[in-house]
């Protein structure tokens, strides 16, 4: 719509000085002795550039709207966001300390009489709600904390990956070399680390099958990839997997947090790349994280 | 027998408070219970605890101004933070304004305990705690606190962040087993029991860049964590 108007003015513009200098031509300033101004000709070219500001301008006023009613929306979602975060926030919060006096009397009932079942039951659950609510805080943690930033060798930091998990035998690390290497990227070594020992996980948990990790050089972006042949994620979850604390159908005989995926969405999202899963359900999955090599001064 | 160490429990919560106090009991530890820093400000006066644990957001007067008062009033009696707060810079404000530990809510009675026998065995420098030393050196290796730099006779070494936290963490408590629970918790702020290898990591950098004659300053205690076993100086 925006552009039609802005081309709609600039055709009747060249319309309007074609027509002009066609007159000219036609008409030899001889026989039209009037002074400048009321020269049709010069009449025709006002008239056309009129027109035209005013297509241009009317473009302008709609891609103007259109923008605004792009931000609105954007901030509407980004409102919706934090506000779902200030809420795990606050449930984080409002957990810890029923969830301290209950770790603390459960000691003390421990010591007190013999450990029965039942209260072992309980500081199972107790312990269980911990580790959501430390979980919890790290999601938020990784929100706020300043993001330290080095160059890093992707290389380097994938066999630190590596020694970092559980089974690495059924891991295979494939980094590029030829024609040329991947040059370094700056990022937060730690919350890189994170991310890629967080995917490489879950390669290993849900598969028990060879696990793959291959890192390649886009133009100005790393590329890593995570491939496992494992159940593969359902489609209707597929969408999802991201979110805080959700689990796939399939997924509940795994342990897990259910915030895995949600942290690495995040710690990617602050280094301005992003994560893609595809997968296929009795096939496998391969998760594509895709990082710029610079980091915006701002950021 | 000598007398057995006063602890200092304050926490508005009174389920938390009388809980760790019958814990703390059972451990060999008198105690002292308060509802709010003022509380605790006045029974400091009193009674000359051994060791404060001090919940941060309490009303009246909170865990921070707690701390920050009882600093510049000179007093140095170690103190462990029962923070509630989840954001880093919390943490690193409160061991700034000069609290020795801190404990992340949720946490069990036995790590309480065994933070406070760590804070027992504190080691002074020059009448402050190496805690909270500037500048601490051992032999001839030198660290800097706020900079962030080490030095190995007057050659700077190159240190990731977080293996200068671990180091500076260690030194800081010369001769006291730090446990990868607790350097996790301290130098990267979160307590994720699956990343405990991650601090291995780092402590295998730590020792590859002091070199063969300074890699045994720390020492690895299997099952426990790791310990500075040099001597350590401020300054």
């Amino acid at each position: 719509m925006a552009r039609a108007l802005t081309l709609l003015g600039l055709a009747t513009l060249v319309l309007g000085i074609l027509a002009a200098v066609t007159m000219r031509l036609a008409l030899p300033t001889t026989v039209l002795s009037f002074s400048a101004l009321y020269d049709p000709a010069s009449l025709l070219v006002i008239a056309a550039a009129l027109i035209a500001a005013v297509l241009v301008g009317a473009g302008a006023f709609v891609r103007w709207q259109q923008a605004q009613t792009q931000r609105s929306l954007a901030a509407q979602a980004a409102a919706l966001d934090a506000e779902r975060r200030r809420f795990i926030q606050r449930l984080d919060h409002e957990l810890k300390n029923p969830l301290t006096a209950i770790q603390v009397q459960l000691d003390n009932l421990q010591a007190d009489t013999q450990a029965g079942p039942a209260i072992r039951d309980v500081r199972t659950q107790a312990d269980r709600l911990s580790t959501l609510t430390r979980g919890l805080r790290r999601l938020a943690d990784l929100e706020s904390r300043p993001l330290e930033l080095e160059r890093v060798e992707i290389g380097e930091l994938l066999d630190e990956m590596a020694e970092l998990l559980q089974a690495p035998q059924r891991l295979t690390l494939d980094v590029q070399r030829v024609p040329w290497p991947i040059p370094p990227i700056q990022a937060d070594r730690e919350l890189l680390l994170m991310a890629l020992r967080n995917l490489a996980d879950n390669a290993l948990k849900y598969s028990t099958g060879p696990v793959q990790v291959r890192a390649r050089d886009l133009t100005g972006a790393l590329l890593v990839e995570v491939i496992d042949t494992g159940r593969g994620i359902l489609p209707a979850d597929l969408p999802h997997v991201a979110e805080e604390l959700y689990r796939g159908q399939n997924a509940h005989d795994v342990s897990g947090s259910g915030l895995g995926l949600a942290m690495v969405q995040r710690i990617v999202a602050r280094h301005g790349g992003k994560l893609e899963i595809r997968s296929r359900p009795g096939q496998g999955t391969i998760a594509t994280l895709q990082l710029p090599y610079e980091q915006p001064k701002t950021r | 027998m000598p007398e057995s160490p006063l602890i200092l429990l304050v926490d508005d919560d009174d389920a938390i408070r009388s809980g760790l106090a019958a814990a703390l009991q059972r451990a060999g530890f008198r105690t002292l219970e308060a509802r709010n820093g003022l509380e605790a400000l006045r029974l400091v006066d009193a009674h000359s605890p051994d060791v404060i644990a001090l919940d941060i957001l309490m009303p009246q007067l909170d865990g921070r101004e707690t701390v920050r008062r009882l600093r510049q009033a000179g007093n140095w009696t170690p103190i462990i933070m029962l923070t509630q707060i989840s954001a880093t810079g919390e943490k690193i404000a409160s061991l700034e304004e000069g609290a020795d530990d801190f404990l992340n809510k949720p946490f069990d009675s036995y790590e309480l305990i065994a933070r406070i026998r760590a804070l027992l065995r504190r080691q002074e420098v020059a009448g402050r705690p190496a805690t909270l030393a500037h500048t601490l050196t051992s032999g001839p290796l030198k660290l800097e606190r706020e900079t962030q730099r080490v030095w190995i006779e007057g050659r700077q070494i190159a240190l990731s962040n977080k293996a200068f936290g671990v180091l500076a963490h260690l030194m800081s408590r010369p001769h006291v087993i730090v446990s990868r629970e607790q350097l996790l918790d301290q130098v990267w702020g979160w307590d994720d029991p699956t990343g405990m290898r991650t601090v291995d990591v780092r402590i295998a950098e730590i020792r590859r860049k002091l070199g063969p004659e300074l890699a045994d300053l720390i020492e690895t205690v299997p099952g426990e964590g790791y310990r500075f076993v040099g001597t350590v100086k401020a300054g």
